[in-house]
């Protein structure tokens, strides 16, 4: 909708579907079936805001915020958590200072080249939980 | 030598017994809500939103008040997000419907709203098995009085 003097004043983007976060959940909870891991996993919108969240049975109860956490985080980053890990590790400790969740096992949901989304996934070691994550969020490629 | 594993064996009977006795004095059994128990749960309770066009936030928790479920329906509100949650949770850990919260609180007793991380507010309903709470769910994105239609008709599933 252009203003009088011609400038567009909204534009559109692609934004994810609940019926999109399900099958991308279900995705992700069929390899952690497989592998026998139980896991949160929690998917979000590009804001941050959660979509979509499963929690396997037997699974440890802090799991739940963090996998949410790190969905956030790869979502609102527009980065996987493991960049923003590795960041810190190599010396930039200052990124702790972000209210983020910046550990392996998050990953963005990209879309047309466009973030859309993140998913988030705890109970495991971290690089399981990012094979969890990696499952679901394939889908999109 | 039969009869000295026998003998072995009945003793490790009595003690394994008596362990057992030991420790059930200790610990407990409860039944717990799964995952796959919520997930049919959340199916109907979205199945009742969807029959009413009812864009909403359905969040099932465990009876500690730890998210099991969550689903947010195209284009809801963003304020239900949390409202959704703490509203099982609120169900969940003072056990009862948070409408009779809200009741409690609209007949007066405001002080009821100081209490840590409750949402009094119609639309969080206990799950029972077997006489006990398992968790509870919790909707938002319509008027209360709807959120509660939506959870009523997951709670159905338990009955």
């Amino acid at each position: 909708m252009p203003d009088d003097q011609g400038a567009e004043l909204t534009t559109r983007r692609t934004v994810l579907t609940l019926e999109g976060a399900r099958r991308i959940s279900a995705a992700a909870e069929a390899e952690a079936r497989r592998q026998g891991w139980n896991v949160c996993i929690a998917v979000v919108d590009a804001s941050g805001i959660l979509v979509h969240f499963v929690r396997r049975d037997d699974t440890q109860a802090a799991s739940a915020e963090i996998a949410i956490g790190k969905a956030r985080t790869a979502a609102m980053f527009r980065r996987p958590t493991r960049a923003m890990e590795e960041s810190i590790a190599g010396g930039r400790t200052a990124l702790m200072s972000f209210p983020a969740i910046p550990v392996t096992g998050g990953l963005p949901l990209v879309a047309g080249g466009t973030v859309i989304g993140g998913i988030g996934v705890s109970g495991v070691h971290s690089d399981q939980d990012e094979i969890v994550a990696r499952a679901g969020a394939k889908l999109l490629e | 030598m039969t009869g000295l594993y026998g003998a072995l064996a009945m003793a490790g009977a009595v003690i394994s017994l008596f362990v057992a006795s030991e420790a059930s004095a200790q610990l407990a059994d409860k039944k717990v809500l799964t995952l796959e128990g919520a997930k049919m749960i959340a199916a109907a309770a979205d199945a009742e939103a969807r029959k009413n066009n009812w864009n909403v936030v359905i969040a099932i928790v465990d009876d500690a008040g730890n998210l099991i479920y969550y689903q947010r329906a195209d284009d809801t509100q963003y304020a239900s997000n949390d409202i959704a949650i703490e509203k099982a949770r609120s169900a969940a850990k003072f056990r009862r419907s948070t409408k009779v919260m809200e009741d409690v609180v609209a007949g007066g007793r405001h002080v009821l709203m100081t209490f840590p991380g409750v949402v009094p507010v119609q639309g969080g309903l206990p799950l029972m098995a077997g006489g006990k709470v398992v968790g509870a769910i919790g909707v938002s994105g319509v008027a209360s009085h709807q959120d509660e239609i939506v959870a009523q008709a997951g709670v159905g599933v338990l009955k």
